[in-house]
């Protein structure tokens, strides 16, 4: 009950050094000792947006992220194409390189933990990793059993991320707002569709379509017709 | 309580009638009577393939659809907004509309809940709701309690429709094509 509570703090928080307290005191709380949040916002497919906020031991996060162990971690990797979340364990991390990012790990002080996915509405994707210290069947079984409570603050921590950092610049979340007419235009041009192939589809003439895909090319801050597809399917603004 | 074990079994469930039954079980497990699991999935370019498993009294649901609640039920609206969960005490301040529709839900014995949402990696997203036929202090309570089972219910349940859906992508891909409607199913009780 008062989980929930402290949960809900998240959401007022205003800024992230505020946001970082409040994350480290739950991440406690919950019997854990150190966290990492990451989101990627796919405002381009070839330079994602990162965020990240870490409250790892600071020489094991530089280590990691120099050694760029993000793009072969395998609980990055299942928290991108799952639901649900995994615990650190012999089976995730297997392959030579995944153990050694775990061998690592555990000299740092990470010796048992688990990740939780969190996908958002604009196809960002977060993960939020807690881990202790601890090693024995007692920690293993703790972590088993915060586990719900966890993937549940992963969920309110990447809430508040997204009112503080994703939605206040410029990028990467800002709203755009689409006319259903752009829409059907972009969608159909991502079948490969051509300018008069699309005026047959919606029984309009080409030079609206071209009106149309023009309007929706500015409002995503590209140039090109492709550019325009690949970040509106990217951002999630057209869906199949 | 949130035994992993418990949600694990649900991605092992093979056919749809099995996901019922196992749904239907943690969600009383959990503390709840009923439940209601919704989601679209985004297959190919394709419309998204829609799945409903329905544990609601039946009356309710027909009602319910028959009436088009979906189009302005304050729960749905507020899954596709956020990922966090929604306490249905929380909802105040509410549209006639929407206020109607949860004072009915309580009439057809749903007298409190929680709802929460899940998206996948391809944009699709699931919404459960689960609830409990009376309202009180120790109820709403005990919903809080539950609360990160709930979620953990969720994400499973996602996970499970996922790989049931996308193992059988290319029939399901025929069918679509093939009867250009959407298929969903709504099991009875």
């Amino acid at each position: 009950m008062n989980d929930l509570k402290l949960l809900e703090s998240l959401l007022n928080c205003g800024t992230v050094e505020e946001l970082h307290v409040r994350t480290s005191a739950i991440t406690k709380q919950l019997g854990f000792e150190h966290f990492l949040y990451g989101v990627r916002v796919n405002v381009s497919l070839t330079r994602p947006y990162h965020f990240i906020f870490s409250g790892y031991p600071k020489e094991w996060w530089e280590h990691y992220s120099a050694s760029d162990y993000m793009n072969v971690d395998p609980a990055v990797r299942h928290c991108a194409t799952r639901v649900i979340p995994v615990v650190w364990d012999k089976n995730l991390f297997s392959g030579r390189q995944a153990a050694r990012i775990r061998g690592e790990a555990k000299e740092f002080g990470l010796v048992t933990g688990a990740s939780y996915p969190v996908h958002g509405k604009q196809g960002e994707v977060a993960m939020l990793s807690l881990t202790t210290s601890r090693k024995s069947r007692e920690a293993d079984r703790d972590v088993l059993a915060a586990m719900g409570k966890a993937q549940l603050f992963c969920c309110y921590l990447h809430e508040a991320v997204q009112r503080i950092v994703l939605s206040a610049g410029p990028l990467p979340l800002r709203k755009v707002n689409l006319t259903e007419r752009e829409k059907e235009c972009l969608l159909w041009a991502s079948e490969g569709k051509t300018g008069g192939e699309v005026a047959d589809i919606l029984n309009i003439s080409e030079r609206t379509v071209i009106f149309h895909l023009q309007n929706a090319s500015r409002k995503l801050g590209v140039s090109t017709r492709q550019h325009a597809v690949s970040r509106a399917l990217s951002m999630g603004l057209i869906t199949p | 309580m949130t035994d992993l074990a418990l949600f694990e079994s649900l991605l092992s469930c093979k056919t749809v009638d099995e996901l019922y039954v196992k749904t239907a079980a943690i969600t009383n497990r959990l503390g709840f009577e009923h439940f209601f699991y919704g989601a679209e999935l985004n297959i190919a370019h394709n419309p998204p393939y829609q799945f409903m498993l329905s544990g609601y009294p039946v009356d309710w649901g027909r009602h319910y659809l028959e009436s088009g609640y979906q189009e302005i039920d304050p729960v749905i609206r507020h899954c596709k907004q956020s990922v966090v969960p929604l306490l249905w005490d929380d909802l105040t301040a509410l549209q006639p509309a929407a206020k109607k529709v949860m004072n009915e839900a309580k009439d057809f014995g749903l007298a409190s809940g929680v709802s929460l949402s899940s998206r996948g990696p391809d944009g699709g997203i699931g919404l459960l709701s689960v609830t409990v036929d009376k309202n009180n202090k120790q109820t709403q309570q005990d919903m809080l309690h539950a609360l990160g089972g709930v979620q953990l219910l969720a994400n499973y349940l996602h996970e499970s429709v996922r790989m049931i859906v996308l193992s059988r992508e290319v029939q399901v891909v025929d069918e679509i094509q093939q009867r250009k409607q959407i298929i969903s199913r709504i099991p009875g009780r």
